[in-house]
């Protein structure tokens, strides 16, 4: 649908006159960031298994990078991993929905009306300023220890960073493009959703990454008070199971998730919003 | 005006009627006494823009306005446009008071105010989009339009990929595939090199006098520019200082089509004298903040 933009990372500068180096020295330079990334991602678990070899630590206590690779092996070639991980999966994936059905048009609203956003920017402020965690015992007493109580509290986690970013943003709108949009006898509809929405999106964008991360908390949190599933139930039955092993390898995966998402909106931002930084 | 063409006139009442109701056809912008203020923010303290502004624009004219910068122009041609309301008075069109901004009435902006999250074509369409044109017809017209601007190449670009004149262009394109009746411009080119200016107005000039474009259509054009007011007018209004009011109304007697090269002969030069000495004259004088005389009449 776009021309994406040049990536720059790919362009390398080969001056006339220069010396050719080879391929990986020139991949290497404008990867730096990941090459480094890697090298101290490396050298960490390098150190940790060193230590567990050398007996500094007790490896059934803190486990070691190849005793984690073991388990992940075992919990995926058993299959045991699939119900939790499912689990925390379908929470987090009802949960955001839900919040971007919500969120997106509220903020897109709120923005514009300026008598709501006054009567509604307190409550906003306080609830998005008290901790979420709070509220589970809240919810839990109205709904109950069910999967609805734990996407209830990913939502709540969720919502609120997504309503404040997409407001934001409405608010800073180019003037210009209301003044387009009036001129050419847009109706409200056609204004929202082909002037407002896509001017606001590196603002939703942003909230939705924020949004994302603290759903994943939620959803986590939620699984620990409500052992109902999930990888944060699963690491924590493993961990006062003394099954180290299997609850640093449920860590693991939720890191590689929580990494995986937030990428996958890094690049929504870059490819749908490429036009605001040009 | 039209209904009374449907009964008869020999009812009194409406016989009466009809002669109250029918203007000449031949008006078909009537500004009537119009004054614009703007209400300070801070102070609440409210100040003329515009004041008793009274003239018509005939059907098919080309108007440009000059007057010296922050006399009032945007501040009228935004009320003509339906942006902002008029104070006192009344500005009609077609003989109905203007209460916003119409389909038969497009702004070619300032600063060019393309979408930048969509390529050219797609801004062009945004008009006939939101007016809910969009048909294979109109698309075609697009197209069409792009191609006669010399945007046909790009079509595809976003606008941060396009020059500061591309970027103008499109956005007369996105003013015209509508097909207005009242095309305003408020110094679309001000903010262009003198060369991208002079091939911006030659353009200008060819859609407009492009048979296929429109009927009968006009055109209220804002400029600072002597030179450029004399080549594109049939008429041009001289607005005196803040708070702008009407100093002088001067017919230019030019035959079309007009091409670049007619912008040094004496007619021309002898037009773009008489508007400066009206500018200067509505403005009190050298000291005003007027700019110097532009290149047209200093050679
Ligand atoms: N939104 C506004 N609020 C208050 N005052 C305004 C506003 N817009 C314009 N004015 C005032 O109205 C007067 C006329 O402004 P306007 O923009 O119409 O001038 P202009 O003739 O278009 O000037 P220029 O040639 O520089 O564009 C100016 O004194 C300006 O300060
Ligand atoms: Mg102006």
């Amino acid at each position: 649908m776009s021309i994406a933009p040049p990536d720059e990372r790919f362009s390398v500068d080969n001056t006339e006159g220069e010396p050719m180096e080879p391929a990986w020295m020139t991949w290497g330079r404008s990867h730096s960031k990941v090459v480094y990334g890697t090298f101290g991602v490396a050298v960490v678990l390098i150190a940790w298994q060193l230590t567990a070899w050398l007996g500094l630590v007790n490896v059934t206590i803190s486990s070691d990078p190849i005793r984690i690779i073991r388990a992940e092996i075992s919990l995926f070639s058993s299959g045991q991993i699939w119900g939790p991980l499912g689990a925390t999966a379908q929470e987090v994936g009802w949960g955001m929905l839900i919040t971007l059905v919500i969120s997106i048009p509220l903020g897109l609203i709120l923005g514009r009306v300026t008598a709501l956003y006054d009567m509604t920017e307190p409550i906003i402020n306080v609830l998005n300023s008290v901790p979420y965690v709070l509220f589970l015992p809240v919810i839990i007493f109205w709904f109950g220890i069910g999967e609805e109580s734990r996407i209830l509290l990913v939502i709540w986690a969720a919502t609120m960073p997504l309503i404040i970013n997409t407001t934001a943003g409405v608010r800073n709108l180019n003037p210009d493009y209301l003044r387009v949009a009036k001129m050419c006898c847009a109706g409200r509809w056609t204004f929202y959703r082909s002037v407002l929405f896509p001017a606001t999106l590196p603002y939703i964008l942003t909230g939705v990454r924020l949004s994302i991360a603290r759903a994943l908390v939620g959803a986590i949190v939620a699984e620990f008070f409500l052992s109902g599933g999930g990888l944060g139930y699963f690491v924590q039955t493993a961990t006062s199971n003394f099954d180290m092993d299997s609850a640093m390898a449920g860590i693991f995966i939720m890191a590689v998730a929580a990494v995986v998402l937030t990428r996958l909106i890094g690049r929504m931002e870059r490819n749908f919003t490429h036009w605001s930084q040009g | 005006m039209e209904k009374t063409v449907f009964v008869s006139q020999d009812d009194p009442k409406v016989a009466n009627l009809t002669s109250s109701s029918v203007r000449p056809e031949a008006n078909y912008v009537e500004v009537d006494h119009v004054s614009i203020g703007y209400r300070s923010r801070k102070t609440g303290i409210y100040k003329d823009a515009v004041v008793d502004l009274s003239f018509d624009i005939r059907r098919g004219e080309f108007v440009v306005i000059i007057g010296t910068s922050g006399c009032g122009k945007t501040t009228f041609l935004e009320a003509v446009a339906g942006l902002t309301p008029v104070s006192k008075g009344q500005i009609r069109l077609g003989g109905k008071p203007i209460r916003g901004p119409g389909p038969e009435r497009s702004l070619v902006f300032q600063s060019p105010s393309l979408f930048p999250w969509r390529n050219v074509r797609d801004n062009v369409l945004f008009a006939l989009q939101a007016q809910h044109k969009l048909n294979s017809e109109t698309r075609q017209r697009a197209d069409d339009l792009l191609d006669l601007v010399g945007l046909k190449g790009v079509m595809d670009s976003f606008p941060h990929e396009l020059s500061g004149g591309m970027k103008q262009r499109v956005n007369l394109a996105r003013a015209l595939v509508t097909r207005p009746e009242l095309l305003l411009l408020d110094e679309p080119f001000g903010a262009l090199d003198a060369q991208t200016r002079g091939v911006m107005q030659h353009e200008l000039v060819n859609v407009w006098q492009a048979a296929d474009l429109g009927e009968a259509r006009n055109a209220l054009f804002i400029t600072h520019d002597v030179e450029e007011a004399v080549y594109l007018a049939d008429r041009i209004l001289v607005f005196s200082k803040a708070p702008a009011s009407l100093a002088a109304d001067i017919s230019i007697d030019l035959p079309r089509p007009r091409l670049p090269e007619h912008k040094r002969s004496s007619e021309y030069i002898l037009y773009q004298d008489r508007v400066l000495n009206e500018l200067y004259t509505a403005s009190g004088g050298a000291s005003s903040g007027l700019e110097p005389a532009p290149k047209g009449v200093s050679q």
